[in-house]
């Protein structure tokens, strides 16, 4: 278990505990038989098992005229086109010990190969921007998955003789929300739309006007952790923390 | 935690100082009552230590505030820090939206909940008076959202229920007063305060109460604690209530605040309130009487303390010694209260009163006249802050307190001013500014981190008029920028348009800014070389 999930009180119980029962998969990974009574059951291994924590709606229903989820990871990984279950990528069978057993480390937005492979980008000039084409490729789900406060940044900027930014253009993909009154005086954030790409290439189009016609672009995408503290507006947020997942730059138009 | 943000001499929290001797005879243990009160535990019987740690000083007028679990210190020039946690955090962003040159506007109070429903308060002079101004944190800034009319003043907000948060509003001098929802649900009858049957329109009394000190409880009852002015020229203390959801008050003249005797007026001040639920209150002032036995007239001070059940008030004897000051509630139920030495006390759920020691200053405060407890917020059980001041020299000094130790220290002055440097956004270009900038470029991620501008340098290459320009990079949320200081707008303004047909791409900006730069480029106008 790392040391970041212990430290904010995700530890073994969390998914082997049910009742007085320890949870694991149907069938022993590991030669040597466990310390403990095991209840053994293939669901375990599925993604059902990953739900507890990774799909769930706001706490606040009573003041929603409906539930809306806060987490969303296994609907979108049900509409996604893979076949593989959550801990094919996120608990990977790893060598140690006495035999081969599922990584416990749980590889996720923190890992930056992992961030890195999700999505293929391809980027390529138009008259006055750029066209960035991502394309999920080693995901089972919406990129980003997880809370409400992650986001792929893609952004160009044209740059001139000193270096300098002539022109900009950004387009954050993420579950985009809102925050309203609530009839009951209590402020509810919902969702107002979704960008992220899932199973389909998606394209961005960044236009940066006539002033970059005659300029090189550099362009980037970036995995990031953002808050939120004071707004929902997305020049607003916060990063927390960030993966450049690849730039580029584009000769200027011949 | 500073209660009213307010005008004038209604501003102070905790007003100590000597006074004169108290004229009741030292109290007896009060009997057991239904709220618990139980005689106290002596202040100098031992010298216990103080739970307080010294977290460090703060600025010469900064006050305690809290919206919901956050803490504020504020000065009149708005937030200064920010009370995260056990952290102490300097956020330069709350300062945004408030006027730049506040030579003529005070911040007073900031409450609410953190972060969808903040409010400040500020007051400004207006013709002979002046008025509030509440302000809203939209995320980004405070916008100007409410202001009160001329000699209106708002007297600080709580939160109320399902969110909401409640204003009261009330005249500087004369006896009017009202509540106003800042924000929340707007579908919810609000309480209206009782007015007299002489309400005119320049009448002096307008509603029976002027109010000292208010509380709206989360199950919504309203408490509001004041002087009366419909019975002729006697002031008694009187306490309005609302049941929660009501429009209509109950309004009670409290026991023994009329003159009686040979008693021939009586005046309150200190007037505080510590309500721990609709049927638990506490209420105490400082009690001056002026007694007329013949042409002998007499002033006498003495301390008022009462208990509210839920059905009757009772007067009691001042449960701890120098009187009741101030009082604060803690979440838990738990009750503190200072006295007029500026000792602060702590009544627990089951009623006994303790001595809570303050720690040794930095500064002599043995003195206990050079001593002041400026605000307290009791957050929650072990973690109470205090914000106290010494004289122990000519100027003063004033320190944070807190019931737990800072993980982080707290930000120095200068580092504090650094930040405030840093975070400034560039301002218009206008006369009074200062600090003329000329923002030459936003640079590209990928720009060199030794880069030497070869192409602005050519551009200044023979242009000596521009000698007093300072040339710097400075960085800001991740990004690096290139500009110059400039003498004056002028000169800022001619090495713009330079810079504009010289550099293709480039389009500098005329702003006023003081960035703390993070390079310095020198370079020689005369042969566009950078000097090493």
């Amino acid at each position: 278990m790392p040391e970041a999930a212990a430290s904010i009180g995700v530890g073994c119980v969390t998914c082997h505990v049910v009742g007085k029962d320890v949870l694991a998969g149907a069938v022993a990974s590991r030669a040597q038989p466990a310390p403990h009574p095991l209840l053994r059951d293939p669901r375990f291994v599925g993604s059902a098992a990953c739900s507890g924590c990774h799909e769930f709606a706001f706490p606040d229903r009573g003041a929603r005229g409906k539930p809306e989820l806060m987490q969303a990871t296994l609907s979108e990984h049900a509409r996604s086109q893979t076949s593989a279950s959550c801990s094919s990528c996120h608990m990977p069978l790893t060598a140690g010990g006495t035999s081969a057993h599922r990584s416990h480390a749980f590889a996720g937005g923190h890992d930056a190969e992992l961030v890195r492979s999700a999505v293929s980008v391809a980027a390529e000039r138009t008259e006055h921007g750029a066209r960035i084409t991502l394309t999920p490729r080693n995901v089972g789900h919406a990129f980003p998955t997880g809370d409400l406060f992650r986001r792929i940044e893609v952004s160009a900027e044209a740059v001139g003789p000193e270096w300098q930014v002539a022109a900009s253009a950004s387009r954050y993909l993420a579950r985009h929300w809102q925050r309203q009154p609530s009839p009951f005086g209590v402020v509810l954030r919902s969702a107002t739309r979704d960008d992220r790409p899932l199973s389909a290439p998606l394209v961005i189009e960044l236009e940066l006007g006539p002033a970059a016609a005659n300029l090189p672009i550099d362009w980037r995408v970036a995995y990031q952790r953002v808050d939120h503290p004071r707004s929902e507006r997305e020049q607003d947020a916060s990063v927390d923390g960030e993966i450049e997942i690849t730039s580029g730059a584009l000769e200027k138009n011949p | 935690m500073k209660e009213l943000a307010i005008w004038g001499a209604l501003a102070a929290i905790a007003c100590g100082g000597p006074t004169t001797v108290p004229t009741k005879p030292a109290a007896p243990p009060p009997p057991a009552s239904p709220s618990g009160t139980t005689a106290p535990t002596a202040a100098g019987a031992s010298t216990p230590s103080s739970p307080f740690k010294v977290i460090g000083e703060v600025g010469g007028d900064n006050q305690l505030f809290a919206a919901g679990e956050r803490g504020f210190v504020l000065s009149q020039f708005g937030v200064e820090l920010e009370l995260v946690g056990d952290e102490i955090v300097q956020e330069p962003l709350l300062k945004r939206g408030l006027p730049a040159e506040p030579f003529m506007i005070s911040v007073e109070a900031i409450a609410g909940r953190w972060p969808d429903a903040l409010w400040l308060s500020t007051t400004e002079p207006s013709g002979r008076s002046g008025y509030s101004t509440a302000w809203s944190w939209d995320g980004k800034s405070w916008s100007r959202k409410q202001r009160t009319t001329e000699g209106h003043f708002i007297n600080g907000v709580q939160p109320w229920t399902s969110g909401r948060m409640l204003a009261l509003k009330q005249a500087g001098m004369a006896f009017e007063a009202s509540f106003l929802l800042l924000s929340g649900d707007p579908h919810v009858t609000l309480p209206e305060f009782s007015r007299t049957k002489q309400a005119e329109p320049f009448a002096m009394c307008m509603t029976n109460l002027r109010i000292d000190a208010w509380r709206a409880l989360p199950s919504g009852e309203v408490v509001a604690l004041g002087m009366r002015c419909d019975t002729g020229d006697d002031m008694p203390l009187a306490v309005e209530r609302w049941a929660a959801g009501a429009k209509n008050s109950t309004l009670t003249t409290l026991p023994e605040t009329l003159p009686s005797g040979d008693v021939k007026s009586v005046e309150w001040s200190s007037t505080t309130l510590g309500a721990l639920s609709a049927s638990d209150i506490f209420v105490a002032s400082l009690k001056e009487t002026t007694t007329n036995p013949g042409n002998d007239q007499r002033w006498l001070k003495s301390d008022y303390f009462a208990h509210f059940d839920g059905k009757s008030w009772q007067v009691l004897p001042a449960p701890i010694p120098e009187g009741v000051s101030q009082m604060w509630v803690e979440s838990d139920g738990v009750l503190f209260a200072s006295n007029r030495k500026d000792e602060l006390w702590s009544r627990s759920v089951t009623g006994e009163w303790a001595h809570v020691p303050w720690p040794e200053l930095p500064a002599d405060a043995a003195d206990v006249s050079k001593f002041k407890l400026e605000s307290l917020w009791p957050r929650g059980p072990g973690d109470v802050w205090a914000i106290v001041s010494t004289l122990a020299n000519e100027y003063g000094h004033r320190y944070l307190l807190h019931t737990r130790a800072a993980p982080h220290p707290m930000p120095t002055e200068e580092a504090k001013a650094e930040k405030e440097r840093e975070y400034a956004l560039p301002g218009p270009p206008v006369d009074s500014c200062t600090t003329p900038f000329v923002l030459l470029y936003t640079l590209a991620r990928k720009s060199p981190a030794d880069y030497d501008y070869p192409a602005t340098r050519e551009a200044l290459k023979g242009h000596g008029e521009f000698s007093a320009m300072k040339f710097v990079e400075f960085e800001r949320d991740g990004r690096k920028f290139f500009g110059a200081r400039a003498p004056d707008f002028k000169l800022g303004k001619k090495l713009a348009q330079l810079v504009q047909d010289k550099v293709p791409g480039s389009t500098p900006q005329l702003v006023c800014h003081d960035p703390a730069h993070t390079r310095q480029l020198d370079i020689d106008l005369k042969s566009g070389k950078l000097r090493q």
